[in-house]
């Protein structure tokens, strides 16, 4: 057990690097990095255009970028934003709690709808209620996050609110077929041989077989919510971690996006890892 | 009242799913008390579907049965979900064909147990191991702590398809229904689960349903063979010794049943 | 559910044809300002009215519908590609490729799917000419939506590798290239063909999520996820109907292209 972790731990930070190493060399041999809007920005103080010079001339080795990236880092120094000249640290500071808090719970929401709804369709086998939410789903999937958003800015549902509407339909779906693939394996039909109730079945012989495959849901869902943070956070106006990204996108600064990317890349790797705590199950042999 | 001699189950039933019409016409059947029948027919022809009826399951895979399941004297089907609860485990014990998948994963084999036990027996813990010792020893199976901590995937299947069966005689139930129980058994393990169905047919006095494609094991322990073809029962005849010993000509007898629709 | 495919293949097919005869059916200049009539209500000579800068409505949202449901198949079509070539070889050749190959595209699988082309999207140039603009916009999905079908691929792949048809075809002497061509390719065309068929929708509503973050195709080219971008000064659900127009047509398309793929969901 320990020795998995221990394993899985090890790769994340392997990929981690790796990932900071690609978006490091992609964002610098992007056409146009070297092309210098900020000193025309009468916003930004003399020190700040010398400071960002500086930053620029060390940044155009990449291996050198690289390594001081990483022993800046590791100091807990994240660099300096080239659009807004503030610590990357301080950036992120400010604004993880807020999107920490949307997302949360969003995804608390989100979660606990499509699993109740799934639940509901894989006891009662209802096939009314069944496609009741399989359409609902099918639905919101069919809507743009963006256009959601927009639509919830007019309406003015809260962002947590409008993160589960993206995050639901999905785990509806994926927890549905789980249930129904599980509900007719040769073990449930046992088990209900033997008396037990519905009740039983589902706590004893249904969530523990499929555990691990639940977990994995809940960390799709977690990248899911934080593309829905980009989205909403960016047309409501919320200052998150979401519109942080969509703005140094557009501004294409250098030192933010990488770092949100290792962010990012650490939070939804670690999420996606959550499944492989739990013992994988021999799978079935027989047909 | 002579009890070998009085009907435990007589069925008359037809059932439809969802996706395809007929799936059993009409099928009659009749077992008496401590009888070994023998269900047997190509696959695809409804075999499984009557195990599920009975035990009224058949919501499982979209399937609707009509018509009359009479079980020592209560129709089935007009049972309410609650009192069909207490029927199936303690009255009619299921065993399907593949073990290995027809157990909990992630439960070991005690907790298994004990839950089978629990559902429709009170009593103290003592009570319980002491059933589940007597039970495993019946199938020849060890009752050790080691044992019952193991789960599915560290035994054999004969093991596994051994659990199953004491699993689903534990209540002394007075029908067992055999889900062709040795089709995913090797042939020397194959005997040794029909030894045991015999075994705990005579002991226990426990009626069996004896679903099978396969004629050799059906004409090895079965009293009567009934032949079911595309829904219907086409065959009904009994096992005599002379048929078991001529058993070529036996054979040739059954597969030419279940060929002619 | 066979009437639901046929009403999802008959939107379809009129939606296609909207956009084919966007000239005929509209007037073909979708960028001419009528400076007199800026955000008129439908009326006889601008069907669904007029936008802010006063172009024509109608007209914006065929030429739109034209791109978007021209490019989002291409883009497919590239994806598919690519992940046919990584995940088929990945599978093919089994042993540590394909454990990395595999690595990689949990990875990218992991990340968020907008975060991930926000990224892409803002190394390439955001103000460049409208028609570049296009292109970049759907190429970048063309080549970041390989993921998912790599890994089915690569599946597929290496079933076939194990498969006893391989065996089999060996066994009556075929090798190499004929293998490749008799045997594997077949086999892998209804996989390929599903992945193609889910991946159009999923790039129809990234555009539309770009285009709405002001990171997709450049003014004055229309595409849905320009048009969408009018929902922000929507004020009211009462009225304006006309500016609903474009959501719903996306909409309707892509509930169309997932009814004809609900059967390949179902066995999922």
């Amino acid at each position: 057990m320990l020795k998995r972790i221990a394993i899985r731990m090890a790769a994340i930070v392997v990929t981690i690097l790796i990932g900071l190493l690609v978006s490091a060399t992609l964002v610098r041999m992007a056409p146009g990095f070297d092309s210098d809007e900020h000193q025309l920005d009468s916003r930004l103080s003399a020190d700040t255009i010398a400071a960002l010079k500086a930053d620029k001339l060390a940044n155009r080795n990449l291996l050198s970028f690289y390594a001081t990236y990483i022993a800046h880092a590791l100091h807990g120094d994240l660099g300096r934003s080239s659009a807004l000249g503030t610590p990357v640290s301080e950036l992120i500071r400010q604004r993880a709690g807020q999107t920490f808090r949307t997302c949360g719970s969003g995804l608390a929401l989100g979660c606990g709808i499509g699993f109740l709804f799934a639940f509901a369709t894989g006891i009662a086998r209802a096939s009314g209620l069944d496609l009741l939410f399989g359409s609902i789903a099918t639905l919101s999937l069919c809507i743009p996050i963006a256009a959601l958003a927009l639509i919830f800015v007019l309406l003015r549902v809260p962002a947590g609110l409008a993160i589960a509407t993206v995050i639901y339909p999905v785990v509806y779906r994926y927890a549905r077929n789980i249930l129904v693939r599980t509900l007719s394996m040769p073990h449930v039909i046992t088990a209900l041989a033997k008396g037990s109730g519905p009740i039983r079945i589902l706590i004893c012989h249904i969530i523990p077989v499929c555990a691990g495959q639940f977990l994995a849901i809940a960390g799709i869902s977690v990248s899911l919510a934080l593309s829905a943070s980009i989205a909403i956070e960016s047309l409501c106006g919320i200052p998150g971690l979401g519109q942080l990204a969509w703005q140094s996108a557009l501004a294409r600064d250098l030192p933010v996006l990488v770092t949100l990317t290792a962010l990012i890349a650490v939070v939804t790797i670690l999420a996606n890892s959550l499944s492989d705590l739990v013992p994988p199950t021999v799978r079935s042999q027989g047909s | 009242m002579n009890a070998e001699h009085t009907s435990l189950l007589s069925l008359r039933v037809s059932v439809d799913y969802a996706n395809q019409q007929g799936v059993l016409q009409d099928v009659c059947l009749e077992l008496k008390r401590g009888e070994i029948l023998g269900l047997v027919g190509q696959s695809g022809s409804g075999k499984s579907t009557i195990a599920l009826s009975i035990l009224r399951l058949l919501h499982m895979k979209k399937g609707v049965a009509r018509g009359l399941i009479n079980f020592s004297g209560r129709n089935l089907l007009d049972l309410s979900e609650r009192e069909m609860r207490s029927l199936r485990g303690k009255e009619i014990g299921l065993v399907l064909q593949s073990p290995l998948s027809s157990l909990n994963p992630v439960l070991s084999i005690g907790k298994q147990l004990r839950e089978a036990w629990r559902i429709h027996a009170e009593g103290d813990s003592k009570l319980c191991s002491d059933v589940i010792a007597q039970t495993l020893s019946s199938v020849a199976l060890p009752h050790d702590k080691d044992f019952l901590r193991r789960r599915v995937s560290q035994i054999s299947v004969g093991q596994a398809q051994r659990v199953l069966i004491a699993m689903a005689v534990l209540h002394h139930p007075s029908l067992l229904i055999a889900d062709e129980p040795t089709s995913a058994l090797d042939v020397v393990t194959q005997t040794e689960i029909l030894d045991l169905f015999r075994k705990l047919n005579q002991k226990l006095g426990i009626a069996i349903l004896y679903i099978s494609h396969d004629l050799l094991s059906v004409g090895a322990i079965c009293d009567r063979i009934a032949v079911l073809v595309a829904g219907k029962i086409v065959e009904e005849l009994p096992v005599t010794q002379e048929l078991r010993t001529t058993s070529c000509a036996y054979l040739q007898q059954l597969s030419g049943f279940i060929r002619t629709p | 559910m066979k009437v639901a495919r046929a009403i999802a293949v008959a939107v379809l097919l009129v939606v296609s044809l909207c956009a084919l005869f966007a000239g005929k059916l509209s007037s073909p200049d979708y960028a001419f300002q009528y400076r007199e009539v800026p955000d008129a209500a439908p009326s006889s000579a601008h069907l669904l009215g007029t936008d802010d800068l006063g172009r024509d409505r109608l007209s914006r949202t065929l030429y739109g519908t034209r791109i978007s449901l021209s490019l989002a198949p291409i883009a497919a079509l590239i994806s598919i590609s690519l992940a046919s070539l990584i995940g088929g070889l990945a599978g093919f050749l089994g042993g540590w490729p394909e454990r990395i190959t595999m690595a990689v595209t949990d990875l990218f699988l992991c990340l968020p799917w907008l975060f991930l082309l926000l990224i892409a999207r803002s190394l390439l140039p955001l103000n460049a000419a409208p028609l570049t603009s296009v292109l970049i916009t759907f190429l970048t999905l063309g080549l970041l939506g390989w993921a998912a079908a790599a890994r089915v691929i690569c599946t597929e792949a290496r079933e076939f590798r194990t498969s006893d048809i391989l065996l089999q075809a060996r066994a009556t002497g075929q090798h190499g290239w004929r293998l490749l061509t008799m045997q594997f390719v077949p086999r892998l065309r209804p996989v390929l063909f599903a992945q193609f068929l889910i991946s159009i929708p999923v790039f129809i509503l990234s555009e539309a999520n770009l285009g709405i973050l002001g990171m997709g195709v450049a003014e004055p080219l229309p595409s849905w996820g320009s048009s969408l971008r009018e929902l922000e000064s929507f004020s009211s659900f009462s009225g304006e109907w006309w500016k609903l127009v474009p959501f719903t047509l996306l909409v309707l398309v892509v509930v169309s292209f997932q009814v004809l793929l609900s059967r390949e969901e179902i066995s999922l």
